[in-house]
């Protein structure tokens, strides 16, 4: 099995989300209209607004626009927590993936400039490619999927109820009671 | 009131102590062993590397507390990357975020310890009065109908209707509120966790509790454990606040299956068989997804209702099936509906979805080392486990369509969904065992410390001491020389408990120095 260790790294990424409520993610027309993130740079953000674009092509579904969520802002926070050698990877796996069009398959285009429907024939190609690639797309699907349902106002049209104990009023039990001492009969 | 020092807590720049014995860890194994010595008297200190965060302050969100509660952020992986392994790190460990599911080690488990690594003292009924024992300190009992949502009722309709064996589950809850959100943490302590059990009581005996302090060094003097170092680190800043050195005639590791045997290859601590790492096995799950047509709210309702065991022993299949809720988060990772609309209109549907979680008895192929001073995972999901993950997608889709599912979405990496039962055996046998084909995630490490008579074969011995040196113990899941199939929180308890009971009933050979 060959399997490329930057790859490790790259998926640490995989499950996890973002915080906070602050940027939008509308659609930019270039890498300068979008400030650069405290983890990720400006490319950085112009990828993944692409990326957001293509993977949730919310309009006319009856989920939450994703231009109304902070998709970047939310990877932005998560890229914090992470170690500065798995930035480093991810910035790797970001360049492999936005150029791999022009050396791979007919794409013949960087991945941020293709349509939208070249873009879905892309990614689903790398998905079935070589393990390496379906690693990198993975994650790379994650880290926006997990940016986006990780903001409460993607939970309504899903009819999800989110955190319920202080909307149903429950009370905690605290600590349990110490048990009676007992011993458990020893048999050695 | 539990009462943790916290780095807050700390005033100087270095701290000795000297204690009976310190124990390293407060999950599922170092909690119940600080509890069973101090109330037997000893001086116990207790040190957790993870923060102190009392269940007010979890929030029902579980990226928030993937972040706050797990080890690396809910980001541990292994080194191939397609394998997340997740634990608690915070005081209680991952009995704080566990399902709580709880299960005695089978049997069957018991007799191979017993046969293939000399484990004849760890036999049903020694156990038994520790199981008993745990199961009323943590008001385990088996699900009442209640207790088992829409979610875990489908499983069951459809196991049943193959004359397959279905059975609740038994959970450590009392007075369960049906949150569903148990991997963020219980917010009202009704999941009876080591925050709120055996962590209180060990303190009301007078154990002292340390988080923001980790281990890291175990140290020995002429062949016998002598005590430990460690470093206290503000959890919000990350800043060292202070050096930490606990002297004591006793030490207990129960840092899990990662951080024990690293924490040992850290200190020098090798065995002689240069076993310690290696035997790594996981049960690595998937979730697998059916679409019904009618709501099912797979979030809501207690997390885990049910199980199917018919494939539980190893000449049978070797793995089991459990009824797992799970919110859109863990929907959206679990399989591959395809790319923007496709993607989009599977989750538009999530609450019609039914959703269980496999695990199989993997064998221990698997390794933890230090590289360059970082942690390692090696694990690859071996062709001798193949078999039996793919016995579990297709026992999972053919009890989803008995149970009148329209569709099976499968925890590939590609577009894998089954549209009816005959498709089944097509679509799965297709599934080839490359790296990153299946989505995998391990919620049980083991293995690390084997636990053995051999000390060719084995890190400690039958009792959790490590073969070379005096006085070092290990009390966690890292002792499992197998994976045991089902949910090992009550197997760690049990255990730990009749450690200490050793460890107690040899006290003379244990505690001279400091008395
Ligand atoms: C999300 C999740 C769901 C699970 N669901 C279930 C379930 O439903 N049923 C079940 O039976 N099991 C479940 N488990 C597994 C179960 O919780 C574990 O098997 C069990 O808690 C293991 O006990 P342990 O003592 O080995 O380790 P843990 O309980 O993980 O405790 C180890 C502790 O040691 C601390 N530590 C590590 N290194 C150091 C150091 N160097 N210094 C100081 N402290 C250190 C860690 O921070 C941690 O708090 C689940 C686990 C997870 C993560």
């Amino acid at each position: 099995m060959q399997r490329r260790t930057f790859l490790a790294r790259t998926a640490q990424m995989g499950l996890l989300a973002g915080f906070g409520v602050i940027a939008a993610c509308s659609k930019p027309d270039s890498v300068s209209a979008l400030p650069a993130g405290e983890a990720l740079d400006r490319e950085q953000m112009f990828f993944f607004s692409h990326l957001a674009q293509v993977l949730l092509p919310t309009a006319g579904t009856p989920l939450t626009p994703v231009n109304q969520v902070p998709v970047l802002s939310n990877l932005d926070k998560l890229m914090l927590t992470m170690p500065q050698s798995t930035r480093t990877d991810l910035a790797a796996a970001i360049k492999l993936f936005e150029y791999g069009g022009m050396v791979l398959g007919w794409h013949f285009s960087r991945f941020t400039r293709m349509p939208d429907e070249d873009a879905i024939q892309y990614i689903d190609s790398w998905q079935t490619g070589h393990p390496m690639q379906q690693g990198i797309v993975s994650v790379l699907k994650r880290l926006v999927y997990s940016s986006y349902w990780r903001d409460d106002s993607t939970w309504g049209p899903l009819d999800f109820d989110g955190p319920v104990s202080e909307k149903w009023g429950l009370t905690s039990l605290g600590e349990a009671p110490l048990p009676q001492r007992q011993s458990a009969h020893l048999s050695q | 009131m539990l009462k943790v020092i916290q780095a807050k807590d700390i005033k100087s720049s270095e701290l000795n102590l000297k204690a009976d014995v310190v124990i390293v860890g407060s999950g599922a194994g170092g909690a119940v062993m600080a509890y069973e010595l101090a109330a037997a008297g000893k001086q116990v200190v207790l040190l957790e590397a993870g923060p102190y965060v009392p269940s007010s302050q979890f929030n029902e969100k579980f990226p928030d507390m993937l972040e706050t509660l797990y080890q690396d952020h809910g980001g541990q992986v292994t080194k191939q990357g397609d394998l997340l392994v997740l634990q608690g790190r915070c005081l209680g460990g991952s009995t704080v975020v566990n399902g709580c599911v709880t299960f005695r080690v089978p049997d069957f488990i018991l007799e191979k310890w017993g046969a293939e690594y000399g484990l004849t003292n760890l036999t049903p009924e020694t156990l038994s009065p520790y199981f008993e024992k745990i199961e009323r300190n943590l008001s385990i009992h088996t699900n009442q109908p209640h207790e088992i949502n829409q979610n875990s009722r489908k499983l069951e309709q459809g196991a049943k209707a193959l004359g397959w064996s279905v059975k609740p589950l038994q959970r450590n809850t009392k007075d369960c509120a049906l949150t569903g959100h148990c991997l963020s943490g219980c917010k009202t302590d009704r999941k009876q966790s080591m925050l709120v059990t055996y962590l209180p009581w060990a303190s009301h005996y007078g154990a002292q509790i340390y988080s923001d302090c980790l281990v890291t060094e175990i140290l020995t003097d002429s062949g016998r454990a002598s005590g430990i170092k460690a470093q206290v680190t503000d959890p919000q800043s990350g800043e060292k606040v202070a050096d930490m050195t606990v002297k004591a005639d006793l030490v207990v590791v129960s840092a899990g299956a990662i951080q024990t045997p690293l924490l040992f290859l850290r200190s020098q601590l090798g065995s002689q068989n240069d076993s310690i790492g290696k035997n790594f096995a996981c049960h690595p799950s998937t979730m697998i997804v059916a679409e019904f047509e009618k709501d099912i709210y797979t979030w809501r309702g207690a997390m885990l209702g049910v199980y199917m065991d018919e494939f539980e022993h190893p000449d049978k299949g070797g793995f089991v099936l459990e009824g797992g809720g799970a919110g859109p988060m863990e929907i959206g990772m679990s399989t591959e509906p395809g790319t923007g609309k496709s993607y989009l209109e599977f989750m538009s549907n999530a609450k019609n979805y039914a959703s269980c979680i496999s695990l199989i008895h993997d064998h221990n192929v698997g390794q933890v080392s230090l590289k360059d001073g970082q942690k390692q995972i090696d694990y690859e999901l071996s062709d001798d486990d193949f078999p039996a993950m793919k016995l579990a997608f297709k026992a999972a889709a053919k009890i989803y369509f008995k149970a009148g599912a329209k569709r099976v979405f499968l925890p590939t990496v590609d577009k894998r969904i089954v549209e009816s039962e005959d498709e089944i055996d097509n679509k799965i046998d297709g599934i080839e065992n490359t790296p990153f084909a299946i989505r995998m995630v391990s919620y049980h490490p083991q293995g690390t410390m084997r636990m053995g008579t051999d000390p060719g074969r084995s890190v400690t011995n039958e009792y959790g001491e490590h073969h070379g040196v005096n006085g070092l113990f290990v009390a966690d899941a890292s002792l499992f020389p197998t994976s045991i199939i089902v949910n090992p929180q009550e197997s760690v308890y049990a255990i730990s408990n009749y450690i200490a009971d050793y460890i107690l009933a040899n006290e003379e050979k244990y505690f001279t120095r400091l008395n």
